[in-house]
């Protein structure tokens, strides 16, 4: 009988392997042929942007479409495939496109598919992501064209970081992007096997050819003088892996090289491993109790805010999130440092959020007297099945339970399930509290409006507690409408703050981001923060970022 | 009646079986909380006129049973749609992994028969021995332990801390080596439980057997033992345990969902799941039609071959 095999390789010779490509496949990225092995926890459902509504679609083609400018890991405007964005009066853009850029199909790209990209979203899914802003576009010349909007629109230039560009010929049905997504970007699809792998290889002719980048937004060129003129990694390998702990033993069993994401209580198992490294970044998000107000007792703001005072922030992050992360007092992520900043964070926490439970003892009497409402008031929280969120709710239940007012269990549901729940019609007069989670964006609009504007109660959009202040809805619709920034930043610090001191929801946490990789396979890896394009640093000479194999 | 007559009937009461279960299927997916137009504008803003026309393109408009009839006149013709979220056809997204769960299935399959038949006979010879009290205990555990459990632990100890196969499937076409190799783990995972329930069957059918007349005449006309079990007690045993047998590939389908999740294999199951999460009714539909029809055929073959074992059943 044979000596048992000690190595995968072994093991796999021994069994007679013939396909050498499987044997890379499955080393990972320290081998001669330079790959690297990430994973996407779902499968790739679409390579076309209008249809793709899950994140993991737009993860996996953002290396292989660009947009016309990308935002850096600061949050700064830079250039892509536009050298020049003019704004020429309220809504009138002029955008002026590199030239010498191809498609990985070998065609020229123009102002024609830029036009084509805008329009080929109406009447698809993803409509409000251009149509939202777009008017009409005339193009002037091939590298020139001008953009029309509806109305003045301030997070314009950053808007168009979210449009990835397709070739005009998939507007007018001479390409199939069904069968693989074809864009300028530093990588090229290979392939795709549905629920195992996605692959993209090294582009040939990528436009970037080294040195500085230009300026969009003020804040000087990109010195981009580290990224080298071609990707370093040839071939990124997506390895398709459902099962969070599967994806944990994949990278500790050295298949996979970089695991994106896990779960935050494996963090200090991974850490302990030597041959892994962990970093983690603060994420455009957070998550929040939403307050149905139109039900008592939710329906009082001393309540509300006596709620917001139970929750232990500290606790949830030093339990739950293995110490990652950052209290939430306020919607703006602290990522948008013009935005918000640590003294506005702590003021808020001051004044209405933070962890005070003898505090929260006196708003409840108050809140409860004025209600007419005999304690315990019998209520749930209701969750989906997010392990950490439940976590967290399970330990704001307990503060509130402990406080002898409140009578609250968790109810969890599964996802559509629990979408339904908390984003139907009636939301704000259910009798529960909704744990939710929120993804912001580089633009204050994007934590505000979907949240607390009038006109997006649901079932219109997310604003559970049908939370409506004339004041709040002013001050977003100027702030969105206004190129002036410092007037942007005012309108939405005052909006925010009565925000806060309504309460309509409390804010438990700012997100982070988590990577785990393989120190001796992977060198420069950044998580961007944003959810669908964390894995945009592999080769982003637009932010200065590139990421090699080798390392430690 | 002849055997082929009764063949011909059998098959011929599984079509009202067949439309039931079509009918059953359409409506439980209709009664799962969303649909696909609400999975599909996610959190975007969308004119009344997108959502109407996204309600049409998914029939959404039409009354339930006008909806089943399209649905079944498109899968009569082997017609199962588009999927909903990606431009692709259900048809080839069935095709794409059904080979997968094929493989996996009848590998555990074959494990479970080859370990679970063995053991429960020599548990069932040696009855009240040490070996019969240890196949009582493995088998029970065996039945026990949760698929999930069971692939995650072999996962850590023989893909992380022995590091002797790959945690996720090799880059290579099913039937290479490689990827046979790798099938192993996960086909234990799901085979264990039916190899402990045909253990258990085994034995007790083999228990029985052993009381009978005709073993004592065999033994009386001095067979060797060998041939008593395995030419006359163990066919007369075999006829129950080819009953639950069928059943049995129904369980396969079921463990796959999470043994095909836990070991990253590409099939039916993890198919199933996402579609169901997604609201992809489509697939959903068609899997689970394709999953019942399975499981109709394969108790329409036991139930052949339970007649062509036992001639004794009369038609």
């Amino acid at each position: 009988m044979p000596s048992l095999p000690t190595s995968r390789r072994r093991l796999l010779r021994w069994v007679g392997a013939a396909s050498a490509a499987g044997v890379a496949g499955c080393a990972g990225g320290s081998d001669a042929v330079s790959e690297l092995v990430a994973t996407l926890g779902a499968d790739v459902s679409t390579y076309d942007p209008t249809l793709a509504n899950d994140t993991t679609s737009q993860k996996a083609f953002g290396l292989v479409y660009e947009p016309l400018v990308s935002v850096d890991f600061e949050g700064s405007v830079r250039p892509t495939l536009a050298t020049a964005l003019d704004r020429r009066d309220d809504l009138t853009w002029r955008l002026s496109l590199r030239e010498g850029v191809t498609f990985h199909d070998g065609s020229d790209f123009t102002a024609a598919d830029v036009q084509a990209t805008f329009e080929r979203y109406e009447g698809t899914p993803r409509e409000s992501d251009v149509y939202l802003w777009y008017d009409d576009s005339t193009i002037r010349d091939d590298y020139t064209l001008d953009v029309t909007l509806s109305e003045p629109y301030a997070p314009f230039r950053l808007t168009l970081g979210g449009i990835p560009i397709v070739p005009e010929a998939a507007a007018n049905g001479g390409l199939d992007l069904s069968t693989g997504p074809v864009g300028t970007g530093p990588y090229a699809f290979d392939t795709h096997e549905p629920d195992r792998l996605y692959r993209l290889v090294r582009a040939d002719d990528h436009w970037y050819e080294g040195g500085e980048l230009g300026d969009l937004s003020g804040n000087g060129t990109v010195d981009a003088g580290e990224v080298p003129a071609d990707p370093p990694i040839e071939t990124v390998t997506f390895r398709i892996i459902v099962e969070q702990s599967s994806q944990l033993a994949a990278l500790q069993g050295g298949d996979i090289d970089l695991a994106n994401n896990p779960p935050a209580d494996a963090v200090s198992d991974l850490r302990d491993d030597d041959t892994i490294t962990v970093t983690d970044h603060l994420a455009g998000g957070f998550d929040m109790l939403v307050f149905p107000l139109a039900t008592p007792p939710f329906s009082n703001r001393d309540v509300r805010e006596g709620i917001a005072r139970s929750i232990p922030r500290e606790e949830i992050i030093e339990s739950v999130y293995g110490g990652i992360g950052q209290p939430a007092y306020a919607p703006v992520s602290p990522l948008l440092d013009d935005y918000t900043s640590e003294s506005f964070l702590a003021e808020m926490a001051e004044e209405y959020m933070g962890h005070d439970p003898e505090r929260a003892r006196e708003l409840f009497e108050t809140g409860f007297a004025t209600l007419d409402i005999e304690p315990p008031y019998e209520t749930a929280i209701v969750t989906n099945q997010t392990a950490d969120r439940v976590r967290w709710a399970q330990l704001v239940r307990d503060e509130l339970n402990a406080t002898d007012f409140f009578d609250v269990s968790i109810e969890q549901f599964e996802w559509n399930t629990y979408i339904e729940r908390v984003l139907s019609g009636d939301s704000h007069q259910s009798e529960e509290m909704m744990a939710l989670g929120w993804s912001g964006g580089w633009d204050p609009d994007t934590y505000l409006r979907n949240l607390f504007y009038s006109g997006q109660a649901t079932p219109s959009c997310c604003n559970a507690a049908h939370y409506a202040n004339d004041e709040v809805d002013r001050l977003l619709d100027e702030a969105l409408t206004t190129y002036d920034t410092a007037e942007r930043r005012d309108h939405y610090e005052q909006a925010q703050r009565r925000i806060v001191a309504d309460a309509p929801v409390a804010f438990v946490r700012f997100g982070t981001r988590i990577e785990a990789f393989r120190s001796d396979a992977v060198e420069g890896f950044r998580t961007y923060p944003l959810d669908s394009g964390e894995f945009t640093s592999i080769y982003a000479p637009w932010a200065g970022a590139y990421t090699a194999s080798g390392g430690g | 009646m002849s055997l082929r007559r009764y063949v011909l009937r059998r098959t011929l009461l599984t079509l009202p079986i067949l439309l039931g279960v079509s009918a059953l299927t359409f409506g439980l997916v209709k009664l799962l909380p969303g649909t696909p137009v609400d999975y599909v504008l996610q959190f975007q803003e969308a004119t009344p006129e997108l959502r109407a026309s996204l309600r049409a393109q998914y029939h959404l408009d039409e009354p339930i049973w006008r909806q089943y009839l399209l649905w079944l006149s498109d899968v009569l013709r082997l017609d199962f749609g588009e999927r909903v979220i990606s431009d692709r056809s259900v048809s080839a997204a069935i095709a794409e992994r059904l080979p997968e769960t094929l493989a996996l299935g009848s590998i555990a399959f074959l494990i479970a028969l080859l370990v679970g038949i063995p053991t429960g006979v020599v548990a069932a010879v040696r009855r009240g021995t040490f070996l019969d009290e240890g196949s009582r205990v493995v088998a029970l555990a065996g039945i026990a332990t949760p698929n999930f459990w069971l692939g995650l632990l072999l996962i850590l100890v023989f893909g992380v801390h022995l590091n002797v196969v790959p945690v996720i499937p090799p880059v290579a076409p099913l039937f290479a080596p490689e990827s046979l190799a790798f099938l192993v783990l996960p086909a234990i995972t799901l085979g264990t439980a039916s190899a402990a329930l045909f253990t258990r069957l085994t034995r007790s059918a083999v228990t029985e057997q052993l009381r009978k007349e005709y073993v004592r005449a065999a033994r009386a006309k001095g067979l060797p033992e060998r041939t008593v079990i395995v030419k006359h007690v163990l066919r007369n045993s075999l006829i129950s345990v080819v009953t639950v047998a069928a059943v049995q590939v129904a369980f396969l389908v079921d463990g796959a969902v999470v043994v095909e999740r836990v070991f990253s294999w590409p099939g039916l199951g993890r198919l199933l799941v996402r579609a169901i999460l997604q609201r992809d009714f489509p697939v959903v539909q068609a899997v689970v039609l394709l999953v019942a029809t399975a499981v109709v055929v394969a108790n329409l073959l036991a139930d052949i071959v339970y007649a062509w074992l036992d001639p004794r059943i009369t038609y």
